[in-house]
């Protein structure tokens, strides 16, 4: 009896160990997953302390305004380097949505709102486009991009500061929900509500972010950061070429995502015949590349290109 | 799909000029300089990988949120401008 006793209250005692094991480092993960949120609570604590101004709500709603146009800009730029590409024309596209929504101010009922919108999107099917049809790098695509709006921007402009006078989208832009949150905060945070089960839910989503997704595509293994997780994510990465996807024998892929290169896209074939990033460069190619941008800016001058238009073209080339 | 991300991303950038013309209502050839490293920077801060293959929308926040945070803090402890500058890429 005496034994059974002993035996029981073993294993209840090991029961309990693993169970308070489990809880802690249950806890451990979740401190893992959240250290950004605990850093800014972090410096909030600390400038409480020391600036009492900061935790003022005219400042704190000022970096919340601040935030929100980064934010927005942010939420395209995690599904692209989701996909391991960038976008560097973010900024220039926005300036340049910018410019035609004031330029077209006089058509009113928020057109120029859309043809904005219309434009802005236009560029990044563009970009899309150069990189994903032509397999133009996505860096040098954007670059281009980013000078070649500029440069309209320049041009449409006049190399001056234009001002809109659309009292509308002032109240927008200075009002606030219930006199408290201005309203592009509560933009910001619709678009984030809006976009965030995207990253879990939709196609893209599902194949793009096993890890952060709260549904992991079937097949994924359920630790993290295991090569085998992201040998299946490649598998499953839109932008890979579904023809390559059996001539890649699997140890070769292995190896591929072990010498740490980007998932995916440039595991199309044996070694030989794929791509991978930072694999090819000349110093001597480079030299050319840059002997072309100056023979072209010479030229330009020579030509009595305008410096606008000269910096707008050499975003096309 | 890629190409519906560079849609997205263009769709996203149109979205903050609407929020910037409502606040500002002001364009010129030099504002928007270096936005597209603040954002990424806060998508990598928030925990994205370089390589691709993982990321999440809210982390990425929580990045701008900690970058515009720090800058604040540096003007509220009047640290001086050209120190100010560094947490930006």
């Amino acid at each position: 009896m005496a034994k059974a006793l002993i035996i029981v209250a073993a294993v209840y005692i090991d029961i309990r160990t693993r169970r308070s094991r489990v809880k802690r480092a249950g806890v451990r993960a979740a401190l893992g997953e959240q250290k950004i949120l605990l850093i800014i609570l972090g410096i909030v604590a600390v400038l409480a302390f020391v600036r009492p101004m900061f935790v003022s709500s005219e400042n704190l709603f000022n970096i919340l305004f601040q935030v929100s146009i980064t934010s927005i800009i942010g939420i395209g730029m995690t599904f692209l380097m989701i996909g391991a590409d960038f976008d560097l024309s973010v900024g220039s596209n926005m300036v340049f949505a910018t410019t035609v929504a004031i330029l077209l101010e006089g058509l009113g009922g928020g057109l120029n709102l859309a043809a904005a919108v219309l434009a802005a999107t236009l560029a990044g099917f563009v970009n899309g486009v150069l990189v994903a049809k032509l397999k133009i790098n996505s860096f040098i695509t954007t670059l281009s991009m980013m000078f070649f709006l500029r440069g309209l921007v320049l041009i449409f402009t006049n190399k001056k500061t234009i001002s809109g006078s659309e009292h509308a989208l002032f109240d927008f832009g200075y009002g606030s929900l219930f006199g408290v949150v201005p309203y592009p905060v509560v933009a910001a945070a619709v678009l984030l509500v809006v976009f965030r089960p995207g990253a879990a839910r939709t196609v893209l989503g599902a194949t793009c972010t096993p890890w952060a997704a709260t549904r992991r595509p079937p097949g994924c293994s359920a630790r993290r950061g295991r090569p085998e997780d992201l040998l299946l994510l490649a598998d499953r990465l839109p932008v890979r070429p579904l023809r390559h996807r059996a001539a890649v024998p699997p140890e070769l892929r292995l190896r591929h995502l072990r010498d740490g290169h980007r998932p995916g896209r440039h595991l199309r074939g044996p070694a030989g015949r794929g791509e991978p990033v930072g694999r090819e460069g000349s110093v001597f190619k480079a030299f050319l590349g840059i002997l072309l941008l100056g023979v072209l800016s010479n030229a330009m001058i020579a030509l009595h290109v305008t410096p606008i238009c000269s910096r707008s073209s050499r975003g096309c080339c | 799909m890629q190409v519906l991300t560079f849609v997205l991303s263009g769709l996203m950038a149109a979205f903050a000029a609407v929020v910037m013309v409502a606040r500002l209502n002001t364009a010129s050839g030099l504002i928007g300089n270096g936005w597209e490293f603040d954002a990424v920077t806060a998508v990598v801060i928030g925990g994205t990988s370089l390589l691709g293959g993982r990321g999440s929308v809210i982390k990425s926040m929580q990045g701008a949120i900690l970058i515009t945070m720090i800058i604040n803090a540096m003007v509220l402890l009047n640290i001086p401008s050209p120190t100010s500058t560094w947490p930006r890429p």
